[in-house]
């Protein structure tokens, strides 16, 4: 059955279900668009909330971030072990969540300030994540990797390039984006990866 | 296991999660704060915010978490993996919804009620209106024949939506009889009436 994700030829809310396709070594069609063309203005029409992205497996169409994420760690087994476990990994996903809102405040609305964001949004965040995340594990679950390390992953990314040495003083944050961007799918994926963060020229 | 919810005295994003408990009948101490204990209680908690749901030794922050974990325990999640992906993105719709209007709310009341109520209200409402009818024509719950989590949260959401305005689902009639049903279900109806007596705030800094 063959699975393809629309989006924008950016990373954006699409690059956590890459990241996570790709490093489940499943074979994905991945079509990417220009925000401004007309493939995005005819598909546009077809989606029930009027986004993307949207992941189509088979006959099945899902739409909106948090509900495709959910549908592959379901279907790869990315949700934990335990109903504990699962609200865990939710926390988390919904926290990073958060902070990526807070962030596009920033980027497309101005109504967040750069400077507000990285001095208090990111460091205050960061630190939340970094005292709640288990030293000793290797991901955001213990051993098992989770849909939460991807977002996260992505996260401390972006953080990392928008504001660099943002994540020094949490050792265990650093390590899961170190952990993240060895796994060997990632690491080829990544060192080819070209996309922008955002859609328009700032980050 | 003793069950606490801890939130501000208003309905904000709390409400959906005291809805389902009322509806599902499971008894939980519904702690609420009031803002200057708050001030207190911040640094303790996990990410500095509530609503925060105290399961035994479980402490779950997180709107979307503390549902999706009520759901999970309660039977509230669909029964087939179509039905709760479904779900997910119906819930997921709808928080998109609800952060236009908190944005409204919060940020520009006066000179951004009108436009979101002549521009972005009936746009957002009839995507939900259709996406309802996706199981049996919407004349039931969100996902069909079942409750889910993502019934109380559409069923607050329209709550408040008719407070801000209350003509605003009259084009609607698949989410306006989902909301006159809802009201009615026994333990919703009890709890309403409750809640109408205390006159309980739906957001925090007392515009609606």
């Amino acid at each position: 059955m063959t699975i393809s994700l629309y989006y924008f030829d950016i990373r954006g809310f699409g690059e956590y279900i890459r990241l996570l396709l790709i490093d489940q070594g499943v074979t994905f069609e991945d079509h990417r668009f220009e925000r401004h063309s007309e493939e995005w203005e005819k598909l546009k029409k077809t989606m029930v909330f009027g986004q993307v992205p949207c992941l189509k497996d088979g006959n099945e169409e899902f739409v909106q971030t948090g509900a495709i994420m959910r549908y592959l760690a379901r279907k790869y087994d990315l949700y934990g072990s335990s109903s504990t476990e699962a609200a865990f990994i939710d926390m988390v996903f919904e926290c990073v969540r958060d902070l990526r809102a807070k962030y596009v405040r920033y980027i497309y609305y101005s109504d967040e300030t750069k400077e507000n964001y990285d001095t208090v949004t990111l460091p205050e965040t960061l630190a939340n994540l970094s005292k709640l995340l288990n030293n000793s594990s290797q991901f955001v679950s213990g051993d098992k990797i989770s849909f939460a390390d991807y977002i996260l992953f992505e996260e401390l990314d972006v953080a990392n390039t928008t504001a660099p040495g943002s994540l020094d003083k949490f050792e265990n944050l650093k390590q899961l984006h170190a952990n993240m961007s060895a796994r060997p799918n990632l690491k080829k994926y990544l060192s080819s990866r070209t996309a922008k963060i955002n859609a328009i020229d700032r980050q | 296991m003793s069950l606490k919810l801890t939130y501000f005295d208003i309905r904000g994003l709390a409400e959906p999660i005291r809805l389902l408990l009322v509806d599902k009948q499971v008894a939980f101490e519904d702690h609420r704060v009031s803002r200057e204990a708050w001030a207190e209680l911040k640094p303790k908690m996990i990410f500095g915010q509530i609503p925060c749901l105290y399961s035994g030794d479980e402490e779950i922050v997180q709107s979307g978490a503390i549902l999706r974990h009520l759901a999970r325990i309660h039977g509230l999640n669909g029964n087939t993996e179509a039905e709760t992906t479904f779900i997910d993105m119906f819930y997921e719709g709808i928080r998109d919804l609800h952060s236009k209007y908190a944005h409204v709310i919060y940020t520009c009341y006066e000179e951004g009620k009108q436009p979101f109520i002549e521009n972005i209200l009936p746009v957002e409402l009839a995507k939900i209106e259709k996406l309802l009818h996706t199981f049996k024509n919407g004349e039931h719950f969100v996902a069909g024949d079942h409750e889910s989590y993502a019934d109380y949260v559409l069923f607050e959401e329209l709550d408040i939506i008719l407070i801000l305005h209350p003509t605003a689902l009259d084009k609607f009639p698949t989410l306006k009889r989902f909301h006159e049903r809802f009201a009615e279900r026994p333990n919703i109806k009890a709890y309403l009436n409750k809640r109408a007596a205390l006159n309980t705030p739906v957001n925090g800094n007392g515009k609606q």
